[in-house]
């Protein structure tokens, strides 16, 4: 095909020439941009919309003048881009000029500071400071992505709460976060508004102590919940169970708790029960796993929990198609 | 699927004329107009899908005959596509063609220009919408410099007075954007 030599670009009017930029990715946009101030101007009319952005720490060089990367996932094309260039104040002002136009809604932003090292507090420190001074700067993102380190969890509230409440569909935690934190972040607009919750401790974080403390009520309103934990309690697991019984909640709603095999008695929870106990086979027939159904208020759909040493999964089936609904939400979740 | 003669219609009712730019006359069937609104709209508007109705001659001031003729290709050969739907408000950057859609714009660029402009005055949207996809994916991968160089882009941009070069190309990025953007590996998984 030939090139777009000799074409005329300043001959397309502005809004033929706003078609073509939005089909361009986000790197062709950044670039195009930087080509002319009326294409600039024009770049920054077109909301941006399938990318996922986030920073990161510089794993490979965990050094006192080690920066975060910008970080930037155009999921449409499938490329990366990483960036670092200059100091973290034109990186932040890089990520918030993409929220300068009102409707631009990424797919994910991400906070990725697993370790310990000094530089992710003077870092959110920053943001926030920069965030605050731009009030207009609002976070349009439809996933919240949290994967940090301790030491960063002072932030989480503010930076949470930097989040536009109405687009924001789904929350991720990855880290040590005190009970205190996860029911400050439950008080939350964006956390009411979410359906969506991925919440998970690391092994290398060690102490079961330090598991992430998210009682059920605080998750009483999610449609999707996913959750590893190093040990929940019976009582608090019957309770998320009658929690999605009890509720009016689409098919394909579901809850998968991940529990430590070594810690987790989940026989204790059919005690909980307030129906027979009948174990129904769904997924497997295994002996050491028990499947319970549940009638819900809502005509022609049934909970369908599942119990075994790794955890607990529940899912809102059609009454005539529970095998067709339980597995196809755990296989894809899988 | 194969185009057909557009001027060979067997049943004329069923046909309107345009007349192009040049003063060269096409005989459109009906159903090839569905796929412009433009004509859609003035077919509907003076009832020419009417067989009773007088139907006069449609000037395209705007078109020439032999974008005419390179249109007509396209509305036969969509001809028994479903009717063409944006979908996609956030429009997915799918730069992926159809072999006969690559062969069929593989046509000089001031050609393409004035298709997309016909396209766009006829409001063919699926033809246009699918120049500004081959126009996005033939600026991919391009830096700032070779992008300008691509689309004949005159800068305003104030340039360096020892080199010439655009100030902003390489300056902080707070400003103009990413100025450098690496690759890098994956972000963390969902």
């Amino acid at each position: 095909m030939s090139e777009l030599t000799e074409f005329e670009w300043h001959k397309l009017n502005d809004d033929m020439k706003l078609e073509v930029i939005k089909r361009s990715s986000y790197l062709t946009r950044c670039r195009l941009r930087k080509c002319s101030k009326s294409d600039k101007s024009l770049v920054d009319r077109v909301p941006i919309s399938e990318i996922e952005i986030g920073f990161a720490e510089d794993e490979y060089r965990h050094t006192e003048d080690s920066k975060p990367y910008l970080m930037v996932h155009d999921a449409v094309n499938d490329e990366n881009w990483s960036y670092n260039k200059g100091d973290d104040k034109d990186r932040i002002a890089d990520f918030m000029r993409i929220f300068n136009n009102r409707n631009t809604l990424v797919r994910r932003v991400y906070f990725d500071f697993f370790s310990d090292d000094s530089n992710s507090c003077p870092f959110f420190s920053k943001l926030l400071t920069e965030l605050d001074a731009h009030p207009k700067c609002i976070i349009q993102s439809e996933h919240f992505d949290w994967r940090c380190h301790q030491a960063s969890e002072q932030y989480l509230l503010q930076v949470l709460e930097k989040f536009d409440s109405h687009n924001l569909k789904k929350i991720s935690l990855n880290g040590i976060i005190s009970e205190e934190k996860v029911k400050a972040l439950s008080e939350t607009d964006q956390w009411k508004n979410t359906s969506k919750f991925d919440i998970a401790t690391s092994p290398s974080f060690g102490e079961l102590d330090n598991d992430v403390k998210v009682k059920s009520e605080y998750i009483q309103h999610a449609e999707n919940v996913h959750m590893k934990v190093g040990n929940m309690k019976g009582d608090e697991i019957w309770q998320l169970i009658k929690n999605y019984r009890e509720s009016d909640r689409n098919v394909a709603s579901f809850f998968m708790l991940d529990v430590d095999q070594e810690y987790f008695e989940w026989k204790d929870v059919l005690l909980l029960f307030d129906v027979p106990v009948t174990n129904v086979s769904v997924a497997s027939e295994s002996s050491t796993t028990h499947t319970q159904r549940f009638e819900m208020s809502t005509r022609g759909r049934v909970l369908v929990v599942e119990l075994s040493n790794y955890g607990v999964k529940g899912c809102v089936c059609r009454e005539e198609q529970i095998d067709e609904d339980f597995n196809r939400v755990f296989n894809e979740e899988d | 699927m194969s185009c057909e003669e557009p001027t060979t219609s067997p049943t004329p009712e069923n046909n309107i004329t345009v007349v192009s730019s040049d003063g060269k006359e096409f005989l459109l069937d009906l159903k090839l107009t569905e796929q412009s609104e433009t004509l859609a709209r003035l077919i509907s508007n003076f009832e020419y899908d009417r067989t009773d109705v007088k139907k006069d001659p449609v000037p395209l001031g705007n078109i020439t005959s032999a974008q005419m003729q390179k249109i007509i290709e396209w509305l036969q050969h969509h001809r028994y596509y479903p009717k063409w739907e944006q979908n996609d408000i956030h429009y997915s950057t799918s730069f992926t063609f159809e072999t006969w859609v690559e062969e069929y714009l593989n046509i000089p660029n001031n050609e393409m220009f004035e298709l997309l402009n016909a396209a766009n005055y006829l409001n063919i949207p699926r033809l246009f919408s699918t120049i500004c996809r081959i126009m996005a994916s033939r600026i991919t991968g391009k830096s700032a410099e070779q992008i300008r160089t691509v689309l004949n882009i005159k800068t305003d941009v104030k340039n360096d007075v020892y080199t010439g070069i655009p100030i902003q190309e390489d300056s902080s990025s707070s400003e103009d954007g990413m100025s450098e953007i690496s690759l890098s590996p994956s972000p963390p998984p969902i």
